[in-house]
């Protein structure tokens, strides 16, 4: 099923969210960037490699325990070979034939934006240690070209697709100045794609937080 | 304090393993499969054996072998689909040229896809022993019937017809004419009464000036191909019934002559 995406559309919605969110917070704005390494898992880790990529968030400073987040991630991967090799079992009868044939991906590749919540477990002024969720939305798009000898002679697929889930996340952050933290997380991310189903990836990442007020 | 340490170790640990391994080395989602060996058993046909060295990061769906002409068979070359035994499996080739080199690979296939074992080939592929029990001199026929050794003075090349290959064989006072069930090479051939001989079969049909039949089945005939187009074909004491008595004849010669 192929989704049309409106571009205007499609702006709005993400403008949209991140003012109501923001409003939802006091007139602090604080920015942090992370830059993380995502590593595929489950089904993903044996077609894609580790990737590299930063994300940008509204991160508010911990107010009770509490830091609320909002931002965005963008990713790209890369398959772990040029061409997997498939095979597919052919019944004519009572004869049975395996069909060898192959996988190329040339496109997968995650937009997505997050919106989630820190709880700070430590009571230090200058060091926070914190498990944190996030729910996140956003679009995929997966390319391959995927083909069985004597059967077929290639399909060329290529769409983009929604996905949602849940990340969970584990990270400790340091105040290094009085407008600037450093942090570094764990995250498992856990999502559902119209593309590939259920997928999980890990990453792990470091960060820089910045309160501008 | 230390509680909500323990807590947040308890919410670390789950969510930073994976249910599902990562391999490191993509090839370890696939199957090891080794090519044992390829062996010319004493009828010519080959038996080749494989085994499953690992099964990769799913299990076993297939396994078996594929054969050709060509250096690098592909899965789809005379493919075989073998059943696992214990983590060794195997399987019989049959119809070979003796002169043509063939080469021969095992495969095996899981959830994630497949992987070929390494390439064993064979030439000169025949039957160990195909000498016949007798002994008669070339381009002769012994009836039996108490006659002198008789001597082919025509033997046609086997000539492909619907059903089989034919050839005739003359002598003086009888010929033969051998119906074989595929394209005559280095074998032993059961002798059938069937119009239609199986592959490893011929029917062998006598003529002379007095009595026609059919040479019964039971008995062998030994076929030794000299080249791509020459053969030494005999049989040896096939016993015959005529008028009610019992004979043997042997026969060696040439095809053709």
């Amino acid at each position: 099923m192929k989704h049309e995406i409106n571009p205007i559309n499609l702006s709005c919605c993400i403008l949209t969210f991140l003012l109501l969110i923001l409003t939802s917070f006091n007139n602090q704005a604080q920015v942090a960037v992370k830059f993380l390494q995502i590593r595929p898992a489950g089904n993903l880790g044996m077609l894609f490699e580790k990737t590299y990529t930063g994300e940008i968030m509204y991160r508010h400073d911990f107010e009770k325990r509490f830091s609320p987040r909002v931002g965005i991630t963008y990713a790209d991967f890369s398959p772990r070979l040029d061409t997997f090799p498939l095979t597919l079992l052919k019944e004519e009868g009572a004869k049975q034939t395996v069909i060898p044939g192959f996988l190329v991906i040339s496109t997968y590749n995650l937009y997505f934006l997050f919106a989630g919540l820190d709880y700070n477990l430590v009571k230090k002024e200058h060091f926070f240690l914190y498990p944190g969720i996030d729910f996140l939305t956003g679009f995929s798009k997966l390319g391959f070209d995927q083909s069985y000898e004597t059967i077929s002679d290639g399909s060329y697929y290529s769409d983009g697709g929604t996905f949602a889930g849940l990340r969970f996340r584990a990270g400790a952050k340091v105040k290094l100045l009085k407008y600037l933290g450093l942090f570094m997380e764990a995250t498992k991310t856990i999502y559902y794609s119209d593309d590939l189903g259920l997928s999980i990836h890990n990453d792990f990442g470091i960060g820089l937080h910045m309160d501008f007020n | 304090m230390k509680t909500k340490y323990f807590f947040f170790c308890l919410w670390v640990f789950p969510f930073l393993s994976s249910c599902t391994k990562v391999e490191k080395n993509i090839n370890d989602y696939y199957p090891l499969v080794k090519t044992i060996s390829a062996i010319v058993l004493p009828d010519g046909t080959v038996e080749v054996k494989g085994r499953i060295i690992s099964e990769g990061s799913s299990p076993i769906t297939h396994v078996g072998f594929c054969s050709d002409t060509l250096g690098s068979p592909k899965m789809l070359s005379n493919q075989i689909i073998a059943k696992l035994d214990g983590d060794e499996f195997s399987a019989i080739y049959l119809e070979f040229n003796m002169y043509k080199k063939y080469y021969f690979r095992s495969w095996a296939s899981n959830g994630n896809g497949y992987s070929y074992g390494e390439i064993i080939y064979l030439e000169n592929i025949t039957p160990i022993n195909v000498t016949p029990p007798c002994t008669l001199d070339l381009n002769t026929v012994d009836m039996g019937l108490g006659n002198p050794i008789q001597n082919f003075y025509l033997v046609t090349s086997p000539e492909q017809a619907t059903l089989n290959w034919e050839l005739e064989a003359h002598a003086n006072s009888c010929w033969y004419e051998f119906y074989f069930g595929s394209f005559p090479k280095t074998k032993i051939y059961d002798i059938t009464t069937s119009s239609s001989p199986e592959n490893d079969e011929v029917q062998v049909c006598i003529y002379s000036n007095y009595f026609s039949g059919y040479l019964s089945t039971g008995n062998l005939v030994y076929v030794e191909q000299t080249d791509t187009n020459s053969w030494v074909i005999s049989f040896c004491e096939i016993p015959w019934t005529v008028y009610g008595s019992l004979f043997y004849q042997s026969a060696k010669f040439t095809c053709p002559l």
